[in-house]
Order: structure tokens, then C-alpha cells, then sequence
């Protein structure tokens, strides 16, 4: 009995012995990457990966409030040509006194060549996936033009370029003309779709970066740019505008005003009929905002329904333009369905589905997409 | 073999001392207490020639100190001298039962009652009697007398309340039996008194509401009480130490207080309450997890505030437990689990701190445990030097020092306010000890291992029993209405019934007398109906 405890003991002593400890790295030892760069070398063969990560010390002596700080960098970026993500990864250790660390990684910029090309893409999507330390709330970007450009400088706004991509992200819904989509909804689109997603586009800026319109993926490679107003079309058809402006003008005594139409609530209606065997698929969109400027020759002209009416049309319209120059592109020019059309046909409508899934990508082009809008200005804004 | 061994060696140790039988020679009688209580320089032995002629012998024998001499003297001795001289009895009415007359005629002391065993005389003078001996007959008369110098009562210190009652437990088991008494003013309220200890006899009481009471907890503290043979018992914690089920366990499995409203409740709710002689500390049992967690302050003040800090003592005793460990995790195991900021900002603090994290926070909790412990054994006024160097001073030098990161200064200050947060002192010991129990387990598994710990002290808790009552009673057998009082305390309306887990014979604890109205008024209404 006694004997059978104390053995007993000693195999529980023996877990502490042959386990644990083994993936212990303290805290100040890491390097957290906040943002990767991945590009293509000059001979599209070899990966140029850039790391680039906060200076901690530097970010100790700043809080701390004694130190001189200033002299020193306040993040670093260092780069490394490998064959593959994940032997950059493992031989920047060679030139670096910490271990780097993805689990904190707030973006991940991809040159343009990496789009272009089908397979390096391919490449890169499956090491992200299968990296265990990436988050997947990771935010993807394209950059017409290389990623380590904007990762080697130093943004005198947030040095830490991770965390200032992140907060321009936060505020998407102010403007609503670039897609708020992290690493988990394009890969979820690119895995669906066999290829296909919208890619938020960053480009660098002297002393800034700027994120606003986004690439459009098709088959794995990029198939073109949307620019801000399609961008904002395609949002408004999929139902991710959560605020934005939308910049209306109305006839006035001498010349046309400009007047801000602010989007506060958009509600999305969506149906589908068959008619004379082509689908038609509707979206209704009521879209609620509010007039937050305007100058007319007298105060108080808001207040007549008919120029709140006049806006509420314009503002239609020009809604109603935009979403119509995504249609335009995505069915005519590109003829993707990235307007989640048959993935509603397919919940929503399943014996239709079973009709035309099977040959959806031909099928698409050819269905008749009718989009209606209706705007209501809520509030006309104050009077001093 | 061996085990059937001991346990016969013990019976037969178990064998009744049979004390030695008093003679009628008052001579023989007094020779055996001296020879018994040689050296001892404390007793007073009082020779009285009683009777017209003086011609009856008898003793007084007493421990000076320990009785109360106005009463020995107006009472016993100025009785026996003086006062019998002034009935005139026939002296040969007398002879023959000098001892009667004299217990029933002459001594005015109040609590008076006969022996005949010289070793129970013996006992009787050492805990306070005086004992009055006879010539010619072998009855000893004991003469209550007790009557010491004892403190007197005093705020309970180690579980102060805003409101409440400010009397606290005394040195005192008679003092301290009032105390409770005057609280319960029941005929059911029952008070067995035991001595334990060989040598001390040390006075031990068993409280218990007769009615209320389960009879197989109660049979149960008797045996468990009755087999304790120590030499000696100095504080209620021998006795809970030496009855409580599993002595291997970090965590009390009897409660112990100093307030007498604590124990009064308690033995309302069908608990039994031991208190002995020479200490303060009552205990109550059984004892469940849930229990040690209520102050008496919950009850007194309105329900709402009493579950909010019901709620935080809870969470306060998870802190204390663990966040020493949690920050060891984060930091070497699972940086990812912090919000980038934190993340950012902890490296940045422990940038250059020479220890890992383990190291750091283990010589910052021992530090704190130090100048706890220096803290407690200092008097008082130098106690908060103590405080004010160790916190301020040393937490300050630490981290300007570079030794430890100002995040770990903080995680021990908030962990030892958490544990201080508990109101039973003896579960807050169980939980800062385990913390560094999790603290080892932290550094070597991460999360793993505290979820490992946890797992199995919750695997411990649930075995855990106090007299029959799971220790984790309302928990892990659910009675809905014993929840009303666990982790949050809802309000006296809801405390209709005694705890269920308590298993009383006598359920109802109160009667919504709203509903009792309503109920009488319907049958009323009943009555008046059927007659029409």
C-alpha cells in the first residue's frame, strides 16, 4: 500500500521532470511582430519577407517618464529572402536577439506581385494558415506596390505602423470606401469560392499610409482595383456600410449646393424571382442618415419637405449609381460573383440552387440584378 | 495483523482509573490531598474547630488565587466559626450527621455538591473548589468557589463589524456560556459540559439546540470528543485539529469564531458549537465552504450590499488564489492571451529584470508573507512601521532597483488585499498557501497547469466532508433554498427554512406572517361562504 503511494507520488513527480517548461519564453524575450510584409524578389522566385516590430526598451523608458527616449528607434523592420514564409521566419533568428512572436500581429501586407502571381499566393495563404500563433483577426492588405516600402519607414503618427493599420481599421465605418474583411473572412471567401475575395488596398503616403479601396482576387491573382466609389457600392449590395457619407448636389438659386448625406442605418432586403426561366435577384436597400451641412440662401429652407425630398432622391441615386458600377464590374466586366448572390440563392432558395449551382460561374453574368433604394434624412442638422 | 494489534493495545489502555475512596478520618483524608499536592505552595489547607466546645474537626482546603476569597471567607469559613455558635443545637442531635446539618444548615455558598473520592476532591480544588472535609464522615463537601482575575470582554479583534454586536469570546468558558445564553433564551438551548485532557481538564462545552440539532452530527462530536486523549488542550485548535475529518487537508473544516451573535446563529441554523476554557475561539461545525465565507455583518446589513460583497469575497478569494500564477502564465507561456497593449506594455516593464517571471513573483509573494508574519509578532504601533517600510519603501527600491517589474508589485498588492478580503482567517491561510502551490504548477504547465490545480483542489473539495456535510454542500447537492445564502445572500424574506444540507428535524426558521394573513383572511372568507 504505502509502497504503491509512494511510486504513485513519484510518477506524478516525474510529469514536472519530463514535460513542461519546454515552450517557456518570458515575456521580455520576445519580439512581437506587429506587422509582416510579404513581396517577391526581383526574380518572382524568392519570398522578401519583412518583420517589423516595436522597440520595447524604448516604450519602457516613454511610460516610465525618466529616460531621454527620442534617439532611439522607436520599432524596427527587418527583412530576409527565404524560399518559403516559414524559413524567412526561422532565419531572420539568426540576426536577431529575440524570438519573434505572431500571436499579436495586427496586419499582414502583401505586395502586388505576391497577388499576381496564382501559385506564390497560394504559397502564402497556406503558411498563414497554418501558422498556429497568427490570429485570425489579422488584417489582410494589398499595396499596388511593395509592402516593405511602407514597412521600412517610420510614420511619425504611430511608428508602430501594426497598430496604426488596426486603428484605421476601427474607424472604417466614418467613410465606409474601403471593406472592413480581417484574415478570417477572406480566407473563408477564398476557401468557399474557390479563389475569390476583396482585398483591402493600403498605399504608402509620404509621412502616412492611407487604406481606401481594395483588390479584387479572382482564381487566386488579382484581377483589378475598385476604386472608392465602386468600393462603396459593393458594400452597400453586401451589407457591410455602417456609416459613410455620401455627397449629393441640389439645384439652389445661382449655383448647385453640395450637401453631405451621412449614413446612419442601412437595412438590406433581398429576394430572389424566376421569370421566363432568368433569375432576378433584388436588393432593397433603406438607407437612414442624416444632412449634416448645407448652405441656402435662407435659414430654416431645410425645413420644407420639398428640398429634404429633393435629397432623399439624389441621395438615392447616386446610391443606387454606385452599387450599379460594382454590379457592372463584378457581372459584366469580371463575371464573379463576389456579391454573395449565390450563396443566398443557395440558403435561401435550395431547389433553385440545385438547378443552377452546379453552373453558377455561367449562369451568373446572365441574371438580372435589380437594386432599389430608399433614403430617409432623419435629422437636418442644427442652427446657431 | 499489525492493525488488530494496535487496535486491541488500545482498548485495554482505555481502562477506567478508579479514584481512591475518601476514609472517614479526616486525618487520613487530609494527609492523602497533602502528600497528593506536595510542593505545591499555592494550596491552603485551614484546620476549624467548630461546636460550642469545639469539638468537631473540620478542613478547609482551597488554591489560593484561583478562588473568591470574600466568598470562601463570608460564606464558609465566617459560617462555620461564627454563625453555627448562634443555633444552639443538641450536640448529640448532631454527632451522628455533623456533615448533613452542616451542608444543609450552615454554609451559604451558593453551588455546593458532595463526593466521596479523594482524586475527584483533588480535581475540584485544582480547578478553582474549595473543599470542605469532616471528621468522622467520608463525604466531602465542594464548595464552589471559583473566582480568578479574567479579562473582561472585549471587542472580538480578529472580526471587527460596522454593525453588529461588540462582544467578543473571553478567556472565560463560563463567561463565554452567558454570552450565548443570553442570546438564546430557550429551554432547548443545551450546554454539555466535558473535561478533556489528562492533565489539564481542560473544560470543554457542547452547544446545541435540542430540536434543532441533527442527533448524528451531534452523536458523532460527542464520540470524536470523548476519544481525544491528549495530556493537554490550551486552544480550541488542538480540538479542531484533533476531530476534523481530514487532517491532511489545507482547508478548516470547522470554523472558528470569536463572536458569540456567530455561534448563537449558528446553533439556530442546527449547528453544534464547542467552546472550551482558556480561549476565545469557539468552533462550529459542520463547516462548509460556503459558511466560511459569511460575516456576521451579512445579515445585519440590507441584502443587497451583503451579496455584492458576497460576490467580491468570492472573487477575491479566486484572486488570491491565483493571480501570482496568471501573470507567470501570460507572461512565459501565452503572450497571445493579453490585449496587444498589455502585451506591449509588460515587456516593456520587465525589460532588463534579471529573473523570470517565476523567480520575480515568488521572491515578491515570500517578501510580502515576511513582513506579514514580522507584522503579526510585532507589537502594534511598530507592526505598521513594519507595513509601511515593506510595502512603500521595499515594493518602491525593488522596482527602481530593476529587480522586480512594477506589474508584479502590483499583482502581490492586489493578491494580498484579495486575501485579506476573506473573512475566515484560517481559509485565507489555506488559499495563500495553495497560491504558490499554483505559482510552481503556473511556471512549469502555463494555463494548463492552473487549470490542472484547479481541478484538483476542486477534486479535493468535493471528497471533502465536515461531520457528514459535503463540504462543498449546497453546491454539489443542490437545495435551492440553501443557495439563498452562498454566493449571494438574498433577502431574510427567502430564509424560510433552515439550511436543508444541516438535515434539522425542526425546518421552520420563519413565517411570512403577509402570507399567513392572506391565508387566515381566505379561510375566513371560506368559513362566512359555507355558513351562507
Amino acid at each position: 500500500m504505502k509502497r504503491k503511494t509512494l511510486l504513485f507520488i513519484l510518477l506524478i513527480f516525474l510529469i514536472f521532470v519530463l514535460t513542461g517548461c519546454w515552450d517557456k519564453i518570458e515575456i521580455e524575450d520576445r519580439a512581437f511582430v506587429m506587422a509582416i510584409g510579404i513581396d517577391l524578389s526581383n526574380s518572382n522566385k524568392k519570398y522578401v519577407v519583412t518583420f517589423q516590430f516595436p522597440n520595447v526598451a524604448q516604450l519602457a523608458k516613454g511610460s516610465g517618464g525618466g529616460g531621454s527616449g527620442g534617439s532611439e528607434k522607436p520599432s524596427f523592420a527587418v527583412s530576409e529572402v527565404a524560399d518559403t514564409i516559414f524559413s524567412a521566419s526561422r532565419h531572420i533568428s539568426t540576426r536577431l536577439d529575440k524570438a519573434l512572436y505572431l500571436g499579436h500581429t495586427q496586419a499582414i501586407i502583401f505586395g502586388k506581385e505576391v497577388v499576381e502571381n496564382k501559385t506564390r499566393f497560394q504559397e502564402v495563404l497556406d503558411s498563414l494558415d497554418r501558422s498556429y500563433e497568427l490570429s485570425r483577426k489579422v488584417y489582410l492588405l494589398v499595396t499596388p506596390g511593395k509592402a516593405q516600402d511602407i514597412l521600412l519607414k517610420k510614420y511619425d503618427l504611430e511608428p508602430n505602423t501594426g497598430a496604426y493599420i488596426r486603428d484605421i481599421f476601427k474607424h472604417y465605418n466614418l467613410t465606409s470606401i474601403f471593406p472592413s474583411v480581417d484574415y478570417n473572412k477572406i480566407t473563408k471567401s477564398l476557401h468557399e469560392t474557390n479563389g475569390n475575395a476583396i482585398i483591402p488596398r493600403i498605399v504608402a503616403g509620404k509621412n502616412e499610409v492611407k487604406i481606401a479601396g481594395s483588390a479584387i482576387i479572382k482564381d487566386y491573382k488579382l484581377a483589378g482595383w475598385m476604386e472608392d466609389d465602386e468600393n462603396m457600392g459593393y458594400m452597400f449590395l453586401t451589407g457591410l456600410v455602417k456609416g459613410g457619407d455620401v455627397t449629393v448636389s441640389v439645384p439652389a438659386d445661382e449655383e448647385e449646393v453640395k450637401v453631405p448625406f451621412n449614413v446612419s442605418n442601412v437595412i438590406r432586403r433581398r429576394g430572389v424571382k424566376v421569370e421566363n426561366g432568368k433569375i432576378i435577384y433584388r436588393v432593397k436597400l433603406d438607407v437612414e442618415g442624416d444632412v449634416t451641412e448645407y448652405t441656402f440662401e435662407k435659414h430654416g429652407e431645410m425645413i420644407k419637405g420639398d428640398i429634404v425630398n429633393l435629397i432623399e432622391r439624389e441621395t438615392s441615386s447616386k446610391i443606387k449609381s454606385m452599387a450599379y458600377k460594382a454590379v457592372n464590374r463584378f457581372q459584366k466586366e469580371l463575371k464573379v460573383d463576389m456579391l454573395g448572390i449565390g450563396d443566398y440563392i443557395e440558403k435561401f432558395y435550395p431547389s433553385l440552387w440545385d438547378e443552377v449551382g452546379k453552373d453558377w460561374d455561367k449562369i451568373f453574368p446572365e441574371i438580372e440584378i435589380k437594386v432599389d433604394v430608399t433614403s430617409h434624412v432623419r435629422r437636418i442638422g442644427l442652427f446657431r | 495483523m499489525g492493525i488488530f494489534d494496535k487496535f486491541f493495545k488500545k482498548k485495554d489502555r482505555k481502562k477506567e482509573e478508579k479514584g481512591r475512596p475518601s476514609s472517614p478520618s479526616l486525618k487520613e483524608n487530609l494527609n492523602y490531598i497533602k502528600e497528593k499536592l506536595k510542593d505545591c505552595d499555592d494550596v491552603i489547607y485551614r484546620d476549624l474547630w467548630v461546636g460550642e466546645n469545639q469539638e468537631f474537626n473540620l478542613a478547609v482546603v482551597f488554591i489560593d488565587g484561583l478562588i473568591d476569597k470574600a466568598l470562601v471567607n463570608d460564606h464558609v469559613i465566617h459560617s462555620l466559626l461564627l454563625d453555627s455558635r448562634q443555633a444552639d443545637p443538641s450536640i448529640e442531635k448532631i454527632k451522628g450527621n455533623l456533615y448533613k446539618v452542616i451542608k444543609k444548615g450552615t454554609i451559604s455558598g451558593g453551588d455546593i455538591k458532595e463526593v466521596n473520592d479523594l482524586d475527584k476532591c483533588i480535581l475540584s480544588i485544582l480547578s478553582g473548589d474549595t473543599a470542605l472535609l469532616f471528621d468522622g464522615s467520608p463525604d466531602i463537601v465542594i464548595i464552589s468557589s471559583k473566582g480568578w482575575e479574567k479579562r473582561s470582554i472585549s471587542p472580538p479583534e480578529a472580526e471587527t463589524v460596522i454593525r453588529g454586536a461588540r462582544d467578543g469570546f473571553t478567556e472565560t468558558i463560563r463567561v463565554n456560556t452567558a454570552m450565548v445564553r443570553r442570546r438564546i433564551r430557550d429551554p432547548n438551548l443545551k450546554i454539555k459540559q466535558i473535561q478533556i485532557g489528562e492533565r489539564t481538564h481542560t473544560d470543554v462545552a457542547v452547544l446545541y439546540m435540542e430540536d434543532i440539532v441533527d442527533k448524528n452530527v451531534l452523536n458523532k462530536v460527542m464520540e470524536r470528543l470523548k476519544n481525544i486523549k491528549i495530556d493537554g488542550i490550551f486552544e480550541s485548535g488542538y480540538i479542531e485539529q484533533l476531530i476534523e475529518e481530514d487532517w491532511h487537508s489545507p482547508f478548516p473544516q470547522v470554523l472558528s469564531t470569536e463572536r458569540p451573535d456567530k455561534v448563537a446563529a449558528s446553533l439556530l441554523e442546527g449547528r453544534v458549537a464547542i467552546l472550551t476554557d482558556n480561549t476565545p475561539f469557539a468552533l462550529i461545525l459542520p463547516t462548509t465552504l460556503a459558511t466560511l465565507f459569511q460575516s456576521a455583518e451579512d445579515y445585519y446589513e440590507r441584502w443587497m450590499i451583503s451579496s455584492l460583497l458576497r460576490v467580491l469575497r468570492f472573487l477575491a478569494a479566486l484572486v488570491a488564489l491565483t493571480a501570482p500564477a496568471v501573470y507567470i502564465a501570460f507572461t512565459a507561456y501565452h503572450p497571445g492571451l493579453i490585449p496587444t497593449k498589455l502585451t506591449l506594455y509588460v515587456a516593456a516593464t520587465r525589460q532588463g529584470i534579471p529573473f523570470p517571471a517565476f523567480f520575480e513573483a515568488l521572491i515578491m509573494e515570500a517578501t510580502f508573507e515576511l513582513l506579514r508574519e514580522a507584522g503579526v509578532r510585532l507589537p502594534a504601533p511598530i507592526g505598521q512601521t513594519i507595513g509601511i517600510v515593506g510595502g512603500l519603501i521595499i515594493g518602491q527600491a525593488a522596482v527602481q532597483a530593476g529587480i522586480v517589474s512594477p506589474l508584479m508589485v502590483i499583482v502581490v498588492a492586489v493578491t494580498a488585499v484579495a486575501s485579506f478580503a476573506i473573512p475566515s482567517y484560517s481559509a485565507a491561510i489555506a488559499f495563500r498557501m495553495l497560491r504558490f502551490v499554483f505559482m510552481i504548477l503556473a511556471a512549469i504547465f502555463g494555463l494548463y497547469g492552473i487549470m490542472l490545480g484547479l481541478i484538483m483542489v476542486l477534486t479535493h473539495l468535493v471528497v471533502l466532508k465536515s461531520f457528514g456535510v459535503p463540504y462543498l454542500s449546497p453546491f454539489v447537492e443542490i437545495h435551492l433554498s440553501d443557495l439563498a445564502d452562498t454566493l449571494i445572500r438574498a433577502p431574510l424574506m427567502y430564509f424560510k427554512e433552515r439550511p436543508e444540507i444541516l438535515n434539522t428535524p425542526d425546518k421552520r426558521k420563519m413565517v411570512d406572517l403577509r402570507e399567513e394573513k392572506i391565508e387566515s383572511l381566505e379561510e375566513d372568507r371560506r368559513g362566512r361562504d359555507d355558513k351562507k
